[in-house]
Protein backbone atom coordinates (compact mmCIF):
# COMPACT_ATOMS: atom_id res chain seq x y z
CA UNK A 1 0.00 0.00 0.00
CA UNK A 2 1.59 3.56 -0.60
CA UNK A 3 2.34 5.93 1.87
CA UNK A 4 -0.52 7.81 3.02
CA UNK A 5 -2.89 5.33 2.01
CA UNK A 6 -6.36 5.06 4.09
CA UNK A 7 -6.21 3.08 7.03
CA UNK A 8 -9.19 0.91 6.37
CA UNK A 9 -10.41 -2.24 7.22
CA UNK A 10 -12.65 -3.49 4.61
CA UNK A 11 -14.46 -6.87 5.39
CA UNK A 12 -12.75 -9.99 3.42
CA UNK A 13 -14.70 -10.87 0.20
CA UNK A 14 -16.26 -7.29 -0.97
CA UNK A 15 -15.53 -6.69 -4.53
CA UNK A 16 -15.14 -3.16 -5.73
CA UNK A 17 -16.56 -2.04 -9.02
CA UNK A 18 -14.89 0.93 -10.80
CA UNK A 19 -17.86 2.55 -13.29
CA UNK A 20 -16.13 4.59 -16.21
CA UNK A 21 -17.45 6.65 -19.05
CA UNK A 22 -15.18 4.73 -22.04
CA UNK A 23 -15.28 6.06 -25.53
CA UNK A 24 -15.85 4.59 -29.22
CA UNK A 25 -13.07 7.05 -30.51
CA UNK A 26 -10.66 8.07 -27.96
CA UNK A 27 -9.01 5.21 -26.36
CA UNK A 28 -7.78 7.53 -23.53
CA UNK A 29 -10.69 7.55 -21.85
CA UNK A 30 -10.59 4.49 -20.25
CA UNK A 31 -6.85 4.02 -19.46
CA UNK A 32 -7.37 6.09 -16.11
CA UNK A 33 -10.30 3.18 -15.01
CA UNK A 34 -7.68 0.34 -15.99
CA UNK A 35 -4.61 1.95 -14.05
CA UNK A 36 -6.99 2.56 -10.87
CA UNK A 37 -8.46 -0.74 -11.16
CA UNK A 38 -4.86 -2.28 -11.59
CA UNK A 39 -3.84 -0.28 -8.71
CA UNK A 40 -6.18 -1.67 -6.56
CA UNK A 41 -6.23 -5.01 -7.31
CA UNK A 42 -2.42 -5.13 -5.73
CA UNK A 43 -3.43 -3.21 -3.00
CA UNK A 44 -5.39 -7.08 -1.79
CA UNK A 45 -8.18 -5.49 -0.30
CA UNK A 46 -10.77 -6.51 -2.32
CA UNK A 47 -11.51 -9.76 -3.35
CA UNK A 48 -12.07 -8.88 -6.61
CA UNK A 49 -11.69 -5.36 -8.76
CA UNK A 50 -13.65 -5.38 -11.89
CA UNK A 51 -13.81 -1.94 -14.46
CA UNK A 52 -16.93 -1.73 -16.33
CA UNK A 53 -17.81 0.97 -18.53
CA UNK A 54 -21.39 3.25 -20.35
CA UNK A 55 -19.06 3.19 -24.05
CA UNK A 56 -17.02 -0.02 -23.76
CA UNK A 57 -16.68 -3.22 -22.89
CA UNK A 58 -18.28 -4.77 -20.11
CA UNK A 59 -20.96 -2.47 -19.82
CA UNK A 60 -22.42 -1.76 -16.34
CA UNK A 61 -25.50 -4.55 -17.13
CA UNK A 62 -22.96 -7.14 -18.06
CA UNK A 63 -20.45 -6.52 -15.52
CA UNK A 64 -22.80 -8.14 -12.67
CA UNK A 65 -22.96 -11.50 -14.05
CA UNK A 66 -18.73 -11.26 -13.46
CA UNK A 67 -19.36 -9.80 -9.64
CA UNK A 68 -19.49 -13.30 -7.31
CA UNK A 69 -18.78 -11.35 -4.12
CA UNK A 70 -21.68 -10.63 -1.97
CA UNK A 71 -20.88 -7.12 -1.37
CA UNK A 72 -20.44 -4.75 -3.98
CA UNK A 73 -18.64 -1.57 -3.59
CA UNK A 74 -19.67 0.52 -6.79
CA UNK A 75 -17.54 3.79 -7.00
CA UNK A 76 -18.43 5.82 -10.32
CA UNK A 77 -15.11 6.85 -11.32
CA UNK A 78 -15.96 10.24 -12.38
CA UNK A 79 -15.09 13.44 -10.95
CA UNK A 80 -18.31 15.35 -10.20
CA UNK A 81 -22.12 13.96 -10.24
CA UNK A 82 -24.00 14.57 -12.73
CA UNK A 83 -26.07 12.81 -15.11
CA UNK A 84 -24.25 9.82 -15.44
CA UNK A 85 -24.39 9.15 -11.47
CA UNK A 86 -27.22 10.15 -10.63
CA UNK A 87 -29.23 8.82 -13.57
CA UNK A 88 -27.69 5.90 -15.57
CA UNK A 89 -25.76 4.23 -12.98
CA UNK A 90 -28.66 4.33 -10.18
CA UNK A 91 -30.84 2.76 -12.94
CA UNK A 92 -27.82 0.29 -14.92
CA UNK A 93 -27.53 -0.82 -11.61
CA UNK A 94 -31.08 -1.17 -10.68
CA UNK A 95 -29.86 0.62 -7.10
CA UNK A 96 -32.37 1.46 -5.26
CA UNK A 97 -30.43 4.23 -2.77
CA UNK A 98 -27.05 4.20 -0.94
CA UNK A 99 -27.15 0.57 0.18
CA UNK A 100 -29.26 -1.73 -2.40
CA UNK A 101 -30.07 -5.07 -1.43
CA UNK A 102 -30.85 -8.18 -3.35
CA UNK A 103 -31.29 -11.24 -2.01
CA UNK A 104 -28.10 -12.50 -0.28
CA UNK A 105 -26.22 -9.50 -2.11
CA UNK A 106 -25.79 -5.79 -2.16
CA UNK A 107 -24.56 -2.56 -3.69
CA UNK A 108 -22.63 -0.01 -1.85
CA UNK A 109 -22.48 2.98 -4.19
CA UNK A 110 -20.10 5.28 -3.21
CA UNK A 111 -19.04 8.86 -4.41
CA UNK A 112 -17.28 10.03 -7.13
CA UNK A 113 -13.54 10.02 -6.27
CA UNK A 114 -13.80 13.92 -7.49
CA UNK A 115 -15.78 14.74 -4.53
CA UNK A 116 -13.53 13.42 -1.49
CA UNK A 117 -11.43 16.24 -0.04
CA UNK A 118 -8.33 13.61 -0.78
CA UNK A 119 -8.65 15.04 -4.44
CA UNK A 120 -7.79 18.47 -3.93
CA UNK A 121 -3.82 16.60 -2.60
CA UNK A 122 -4.24 14.65 -6.35
CA UNK A 123 -4.95 18.39 -8.17
CA UNK A 124 -1.83 19.93 -6.00
CA UNK A 125 0.38 16.97 -7.01
CA UNK A 126 -0.13 16.90 -10.75
CA UNK A 127 0.56 20.70 -10.54
CA UNK A 128 3.58 20.17 -8.24
CA UNK A 129 4.68 17.49 -11.02
CA UNK A 130 4.46 20.41 -14.09
CA UNK A 131 6.33 22.78 -11.72
CA UNK A 132 9.15 20.31 -11.02
CA UNK A 133 11.78 22.78 -9.00
CA UNK A 134 9.62 25.68 -9.00
CA UNK A 135 8.53 27.02 -5.82
CA UNK A 136 4.79 26.28 -5.59
CA UNK A 137 4.07 29.25 -3.10
CA UNK A 138 4.53 32.25 -5.62
CA UNK A 139 3.06 30.56 -8.62
CA UNK A 140 -1.01 30.48 -8.86
CA UNK A 141 -3.11 27.50 -9.84
CA UNK A 142 -5.53 27.18 -12.67
CA UNK A 143 -8.31 24.42 -12.42
CA UNK A 144 -10.33 23.98 -15.36
CA UNK A 145 -12.96 21.87 -15.64
CA UNK A 146 -15.76 20.60 -18.67
CA UNK A 147 -18.75 22.76 -16.82
CA UNK A 148 -22.29 22.81 -18.34
CA UNK A 149 -24.78 25.17 -17.95
CA UNK A 150 -27.29 21.65 -17.81
CA UNK A 151 -25.97 20.23 -14.91
CA UNK A 152 -24.72 22.76 -11.55
CA UNK A 153 -22.71 19.81 -9.93
CA UNK A 154 -19.69 19.66 -12.46
CA UNK A 155 -18.89 23.17 -11.35
CA UNK A 156 -19.61 22.81 -7.59
CA UNK A 157 -16.80 20.45 -7.30
CA UNK A 158 -14.30 22.28 -8.95
CA UNK A 159 -15.06 25.25 -6.76
CA UNK A 160 -15.02 23.10 -3.91
CA UNK A 161 -11.40 21.46 -4.42
CA UNK A 162 -10.47 24.37 -5.67
CA UNK A 163 -11.14 26.20 -2.02
CA UNK A 164 -9.71 23.57 -0.55
CA UNK A 165 -6.44 23.95 -2.23
CA UNK A 166 -6.91 28.01 -1.26
CA UNK A 167 -6.88 27.26 2.01
CA UNK A 168 -3.94 24.66 1.89
CA UNK A 169 -1.65 27.87 1.45
CA UNK A 170 0.55 26.00 -1.19
CA UNK A 171 0.05 27.74 -3.78
CA UNK A 172 -0.23 31.85 -3.68
CA UNK A 173 -3.86 31.31 -5.00
CA UNK A 174 -6.19 28.93 -6.61
CA UNK A 175 -8.74 30.04 -9.51
CA UNK A 176 -11.24 28.40 -11.58
CA UNK A 177 -12.26 28.29 -14.86
CA UNK A 178 -14.55 25.93 -17.32
CA UNK A 179 -14.49 25.36 -21.27
CA UNK A 180 -18.57 25.37 -21.41
CA UNK A 181 -20.03 27.72 -18.87
CA UNK A 182 -18.53 30.93 -16.77
CA UNK A 183 -16.12 31.91 -16.31
CA UNK A 184 -14.56 31.05 -19.45
CA UNK A 185 -10.96 29.68 -19.67
CA UNK A 186 -10.82 32.39 -22.23
CA UNK A 187 -10.66 35.18 -19.79
CA UNK A 188 -8.44 33.39 -17.53
CA UNK A 189 -5.42 36.12 -17.13
CA UNK A 190 -8.93 38.15 -15.44
CA UNK A 191 -9.29 35.30 -12.89
CA UNK A 192 -5.73 34.84 -11.21
CA UNK A 193 -2.88 37.49 -10.86
CA UNK A 194 -0.30 38.34 -12.81
CA UNK A 195 1.95 35.75 -11.74
CA UNK A 196 3.79 32.27 -12.93
CA UNK A 197 0.48 30.15 -13.42
CA UNK A 198 -0.04 26.34 -13.60
CA UNK A 199 -2.82 24.81 -15.71
CA UNK A 200 -4.42 21.51 -14.13
CA UNK A 201 -6.92 20.26 -16.12
CA UNK A 202 -9.97 19.07 -13.63
CA UNK A 203 -10.68 16.18 -16.14
CA UNK A 204 -10.26 12.17 -15.41
CA UNK A 205 -8.46 11.47 -18.46
CA UNK A 206 -6.16 12.95 -20.81
CA UNK A 207 -8.10 13.83 -24.22
CA UNK A 208 -8.98 16.61 -27.05
CA UNK A 209 -10.12 18.88 -23.80
CA UNK A 210 -6.81 18.37 -21.92
CA UNK A 211 -4.64 18.05 -25.27
CA UNK A 212 -6.15 21.30 -27.38
CA UNK A 213 -9.18 22.61 -26.16
CA UNK A 214 -7.96 24.15 -23.17
CA UNK A 215 -4.50 25.04 -24.37
CA UNK A 216 -6.14 26.45 -27.70
CA UNK A 217 -8.31 28.79 -25.76
CA UNK A 218 -5.35 30.16 -23.71
CA UNK A 219 -4.04 30.89 -26.06
CA UNK A 220 -0.43 28.43 -25.67
CA UNK A 221 1.85 28.61 -28.49
CA UNK A 222 2.61 24.42 -28.02
CA UNK A 223 0.16 21.96 -26.58
CA UNK A 224 0.30 18.75 -24.80
CA UNK A 225 1.10 16.39 -27.68
CA UNK A 226 3.21 18.53 -29.73
CA UNK A 227 6.43 17.29 -30.23
CA UNK A 228 8.50 20.37 -28.56
CA UNK A 229 6.02 20.81 -25.82
CA UNK A 230 7.80 21.15 -22.57
CA UNK A 231 6.96 23.54 -19.33
CA UNK A 232 7.15 26.32 -18.97
CA UNK A 233 6.12 28.55 -21.88
CA UNK A 234 6.68 31.84 -21.81
CA UNK A 235 3.84 34.49 -22.46
CA UNK A 236 3.50 38.26 -22.39
CA UNK A 237 5.84 40.07 -19.83
CA UNK A 238 7.87 36.82 -19.42
CA UNK A 239 4.77 35.05 -16.93
CA UNK A 240 5.96 31.87 -17.05
CA UNK A 241 2.71 29.12 -17.52
CA UNK A 242 3.10 25.48 -16.61
CA UNK A 243 0.44 23.09 -18.09
CA UNK A 244 0.16 20.06 -16.05
CA UNK A 245 -1.02 16.18 -16.57
CA UNK A 246 -5.05 16.02 -15.69
CA UNK A 247 -6.65 15.36 -12.36
CA UNK A 248 -7.60 12.19 -12.45
CA UNK A 249 -4.30 10.84 -13.86
CA UNK A 250 -2.47 11.52 -10.85
CA UNK A 251 -0.87 8.90 -8.91
CA UNK A 252 -2.58 9.10 -6.23
CA UNK A 253 -6.12 8.85 -7.45
CA UNK A 254 -6.36 5.07 -6.43
CA UNK A 255 -6.30 5.89 -2.77
CA UNK A 256 -8.92 8.54 -3.29
CA UNK A 257 -11.03 5.78 -4.59
CA UNK A 258 -10.20 4.21 -1.26
CA UNK A 259 -10.85 6.73 0.65
CA UNK A 260 -14.39 7.35 -0.83
CA UNK A 261 -14.81 3.41 0.17
CA UNK A 262 -13.81 4.14 3.47
CA UNK A 263 -16.22 7.29 3.59
CA UNK A 264 -19.02 5.19 2.65
CA UNK A 265 -18.95 2.88 5.42
CA UNK A 266 -18.48 5.54 7.85
CA UNK A 267 -21.61 6.88 6.55
CA UNK A 268 -23.32 3.36 6.34
CA UNK A 269 -21.60 0.98 8.47
CA UNK A 270 -21.39 -3.01 8.16
CA UNK A 271 -24.43 -4.41 9.39
CA UNK B 1 -19.23 -22.83 -8.75
CA UNK B 2 -17.20 -20.09 -9.22
CA UNK B 3 -16.80 -18.92 -12.65
CA UNK B 4 -13.10 -19.63 -12.82
CA UNK B 5 -13.70 -23.15 -11.82
CA UNK B 6 -16.54 -23.72 -14.02
CA UNK B 7 -14.13 -22.62 -16.67
CA UNK B 8 -11.27 -25.17 -15.62
CA UNK B 9 -13.70 -27.62 -15.50
CA UNK B 10 -15.01 -27.00 -19.16
CA UNK B 11 -11.20 -26.79 -20.24
CA UNK B 12 -11.09 -30.50 -18.97
CA UNK B 13 -13.98 -31.78 -20.41
CA UNK B 14 -13.14 -30.51 -23.47
CA UNK B 15 -10.33 -31.14 -26.45
CA UNK B 16 -7.49 -29.10 -26.62
CA UNK B 17 -6.32 -26.87 -27.76
CA UNK B 18 -9.19 -24.30 -26.97
CA UNK B 19 -10.05 -21.89 -28.87
CA UNK B 20 -12.25 -18.49 -27.85
CA UNK B 21 -13.03 -15.68 -30.71
CA UNK B 22 -9.54 -15.01 -32.17
CA UNK B 23 -7.48 -16.82 -29.59
CA UNK B 24 -6.10 -20.29 -29.00
CA UNK B 25 -5.58 -21.94 -25.39
CA UNK B 26 -3.11 -24.63 -25.39
CA UNK B 27 -2.40 -26.77 -22.68
CA UNK B 28 -0.23 -25.28 -20.07
CA UNK B 29 -1.48 -23.03 -20.71
CA UNK B 30 -0.16 -20.87 -23.75
CA UNK B 31 -2.55 -18.37 -25.00
CA UNK B 32 -2.18 -17.13 -28.77
CA UNK B 33 -3.99 -15.85 -31.90
CA UNK B 34 -5.69 -18.66 -33.14
CA UNK B 35 -3.80 -18.13 -36.69
CA UNK B 36 -0.46 -18.65 -34.86
CA UNK B 37 1.39 -21.59 -33.22
CA UNK B 38 2.73 -21.42 -30.29
CA UNK B 39 5.98 -23.12 -31.18
CA UNK B 40 6.72 -20.38 -33.51
CA UNK B 41 10.15 -18.32 -32.40
CA UNK B 42 8.82 -15.57 -34.17
CA UNK B 43 6.06 -14.94 -31.68
CA UNK B 44 6.80 -12.07 -29.50
CA UNK B 45 6.08 -13.28 -25.45
CA UNK B 46 3.84 -10.61 -23.90
CA UNK B 47 4.09 -9.90 -20.22
CA UNK B 48 2.44 -7.29 -17.99
CA UNK B 49 -1.27 -6.18 -17.76
CA UNK B 50 -0.53 -3.06 -19.42
CA UNK B 51 1.04 -4.31 -23.15
CA UNK B 52 -1.55 -7.35 -23.08
CA UNK B 53 -3.92 -4.75 -22.67
CA UNK B 54 -2.87 -2.56 -26.01
CA UNK B 55 -2.78 -4.97 -27.81
CA UNK B 56 -6.28 -5.78 -27.05
CA UNK B 57 -7.34 -2.28 -27.53
CA UNK B 58 -5.30 -0.99 -30.52
CA UNK B 59 -5.01 -3.39 -34.30
CA UNK B 60 -1.84 -4.13 -36.35
CA UNK B 61 -1.97 -0.44 -37.76
CA UNK B 62 -2.31 1.57 -33.97
CA UNK B 63 -6.01 1.65 -34.58
CA UNK B 64 -8.21 1.68 -31.47
CA UNK B 65 -10.59 -1.38 -30.91
CA UNK B 66 -13.75 -0.23 -29.41
CA UNK B 67 -15.50 -3.29 -29.73
CA UNK B 68 -13.58 -6.39 -28.64
CA UNK B 69 -15.77 -8.82 -30.21
CA UNK B 70 -14.82 -7.62 -33.68
CA UNK B 71 -12.25 -9.55 -36.09
CA UNK B 72 -9.03 -7.76 -35.74
CA UNK B 73 -6.74 -8.85 -33.38
CA UNK B 74 -2.82 -8.69 -33.59
CA UNK B 75 -1.22 -11.86 -33.93
CA UNK B 76 2.28 -12.83 -33.43
CA UNK B 77 2.20 -12.36 -29.73
CA UNK B 78 2.38 -15.28 -27.22
CA UNK B 79 1.30 -15.33 -23.58
CA UNK B 80 2.09 -18.36 -20.81
CA UNK B 81 2.60 -20.56 -19.16
CA UNK B 82 -0.02 -19.25 -17.65
CA UNK B 83 -1.90 -20.29 -14.34
CA UNK B 84 -5.68 -21.07 -14.38
CA UNK B 85 -6.38 -17.57 -12.64
CA UNK B 86 -4.11 -15.45 -15.51
CA UNK B 87 -5.99 -17.51 -18.21
CA UNK B 88 -9.05 -16.58 -17.03
CA UNK B 89 -8.00 -12.83 -16.63
CA UNK B 90 -6.16 -12.62 -19.67
CA UNK B 91 -10.15 -13.54 -21.42
CA UNK B 92 -11.41 -10.64 -18.84
CA UNK B 93 -9.45 -8.37 -21.00
CA UNK B 94 -9.75 -10.24 -24.20
CA UNK B 95 -13.81 -11.02 -24.20
CA UNK B 96 -15.23 -8.91 -20.98
CA UNK B 97 -17.66 -10.98 -19.42
CA UNK B 98 -17.46 -14.02 -22.03
CA UNK B 99 -17.31 -16.77 -19.63
CA UNK B 100 -19.95 -15.10 -16.92
CA UNK B 101 -22.43 -14.80 -19.89
CA UNK B 102 -21.82 -17.86 -21.30
CA UNK B 103 -22.24 -19.72 -17.39
CA UNK B 104 -25.85 -17.11 -17.31
CA UNK B 105 -26.68 -18.61 -20.63
CA UNK B 106 -25.97 -22.39 -19.86
CA UNK B 107 -28.08 -21.51 -16.80
CA UNK B 108 -30.90 -20.15 -18.13
CA UNK B 109 -30.11 -16.81 -16.12
CA UNK B 110 -29.37 -14.65 -18.69
CA UNK B 111 -32.12 -12.88 -20.62
CA UNK B 112 -31.09 -11.18 -23.94
CA UNK B 113 -32.84 -7.37 -23.94
CA UNK B 114 -34.90 -6.81 -27.05
CA UNK B 115 -33.23 -3.74 -29.13
CA UNK B 116 -36.70 -1.49 -28.58
CA UNK B 117 -35.96 -1.84 -24.92
CA UNK B 118 -32.24 -1.30 -25.41
CA UNK B 119 -33.20 1.86 -27.54
CA UNK B 120 -36.47 3.16 -25.03
CA UNK B 121 -33.20 3.80 -22.51
CA UNK B 122 -31.38 6.34 -24.63
CA UNK B 123 -31.30 9.85 -24.35
CA UNK B 124 -29.86 13.06 -25.53
CA UNK B 125 -28.03 12.23 -29.06
CA UNK B 126 -29.06 8.42 -28.89
CA UNK B 127 -32.68 9.21 -28.96
CA UNK B 128 -33.01 8.99 -31.73
CA UNK B 129 -32.36 5.15 -32.08
CA UNK B 130 -36.00 4.53 -31.06
CA UNK B 131 -36.82 5.74 -34.61
CA UNK B 132 -34.79 3.16 -36.07
CA UNK B 133 -37.24 1.98 -38.65
CA UNK B 134 -37.87 -1.91 -37.74
CA UNK B 135 -36.87 -2.88 -41.04
CA UNK B 136 -33.92 -1.38 -41.10
CA UNK B 137 -32.21 -3.91 -37.46
CA UNK B 138 -31.98 -6.83 -39.49
CA UNK B 139 -29.29 -5.42 -42.45
CA UNK B 140 -27.65 -3.71 -39.39
CA UNK B 141 -27.42 -6.31 -37.38
CA UNK B 142 -25.86 -8.65 -40.60
CA UNK B 143 -23.20 -5.48 -41.02
CA UNK B 144 -22.31 -5.16 -37.03
CA UNK B 145 -23.18 -7.64 -35.48
CA UNK B 146 -22.82 -10.93 -37.80
CA UNK B 147 -20.01 -10.20 -39.93
CA UNK B 148 -18.11 -7.87 -37.51
CA UNK B 149 -18.35 -9.32 -34.13
CA UNK B 150 -17.42 -12.15 -32.92
CA UNK B 151 -20.12 -12.57 -30.27
CA UNK B 152 -23.47 -14.16 -31.01
CA UNK B 153 -26.33 -11.35 -30.90
CA UNK B 154 -28.92 -13.18 -28.31
CA UNK B 155 -30.69 -9.94 -28.28
CA UNK B 156 -31.97 -10.14 -31.95
CA UNK B 157 -31.10 -13.38 -33.01
CA UNK B 158 -32.93 -16.35 -31.30
CA UNK B 159 -30.02 -19.49 -30.08
CA UNK B 160 -30.58 -22.81 -29.12
CA UNK B 161 -28.72 -23.30 -25.44
CA UNK B 162 -24.90 -23.59 -26.68
CA UNK B 163 -23.65 -27.04 -27.18
CA UNK B 164 -21.93 -27.53 -23.70
CA UNK B 165 -19.07 -29.79 -24.78
CA UNK B 166 -18.23 -27.80 -27.84
CA UNK B 167 -17.19 -24.80 -27.41
CA UNK B 168 -17.03 -21.07 -25.67
CA UNK B 169 -19.03 -18.92 -27.37
CA UNK B 170 -18.97 -15.44 -27.80
CA UNK B 171 -22.22 -14.14 -26.50
CA UNK B 172 -23.85 -10.68 -26.54
CA UNK B 173 -27.43 -9.88 -24.50
CA UNK B 174 -27.49 -6.70 -25.71
CA UNK B 175 -27.12 -3.98 -28.16
CA UNK B 176 -24.18 -2.55 -27.47
CA UNK B 177 -23.00 1.15 -27.53
CA UNK B 178 -20.76 0.38 -30.92
CA UNK B 179 -23.96 -0.39 -32.61
CA UNK B 180 -26.00 1.90 -31.26
CA UNK B 181 -23.68 4.63 -32.63
CA UNK B 182 -24.44 2.76 -35.92
CA UNK B 183 -28.41 2.66 -35.21
CA UNK B 184 -28.01 6.27 -34.68
CA UNK B 185 -26.57 7.93 -37.78
CA UNK B 186 -28.97 5.26 -39.60
CA UNK B 187 -32.29 6.76 -38.07
CA UNK B 188 -30.92 10.43 -38.22
CA UNK B 189 -30.31 9.83 -41.80
CA UNK B 190 -34.19 8.17 -42.20
CA UNK B 191 -35.52 11.16 -40.36
CA UNK B 192 -33.67 13.85 -41.90
CA UNK B 193 -35.00 12.29 -45.15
Amino acid sequence: MKAGAPSMRISGGSALVLAGHGSLFSPESALPIYQHAASLRNTGMFAAVYECFWKEEPSYRNVLYEVEEERVYLVPDFLSHGYFTREILPREFGLTGPVTRRNSSEIRYCEPPGRHPRMAEAIMAQAEKALAQTDCRDVALLLVGHGTDRNENSAETAWEQAERIRRSGRFAECGVAFLEQEPSVLGWRDLVGPRDLVVVPFFLSEGKHSYTDIPRRMGLACHPRDPGFRNPQTMEGGRRVYYAGTAGMAPTLDQVILAQVEAFDEAHPLV
Amino acid sequence: MKLIHWFESRLAQTPSPWTVGEVRIYPGYLLTHREDAPEDSRLRNLSGWEAFLDLVRFDAAGRFRPLRGAPGLQKGWRRGPLSIAELFSDLRVLYPGAVALLVAWEGKRLVPTPFPDTARRQTGLYEVTQRLPREDLPALVEQICVRGCLRHPLWHLPASQPDKQERLTLLCPEACHYFLHQARSRAAVKTAA
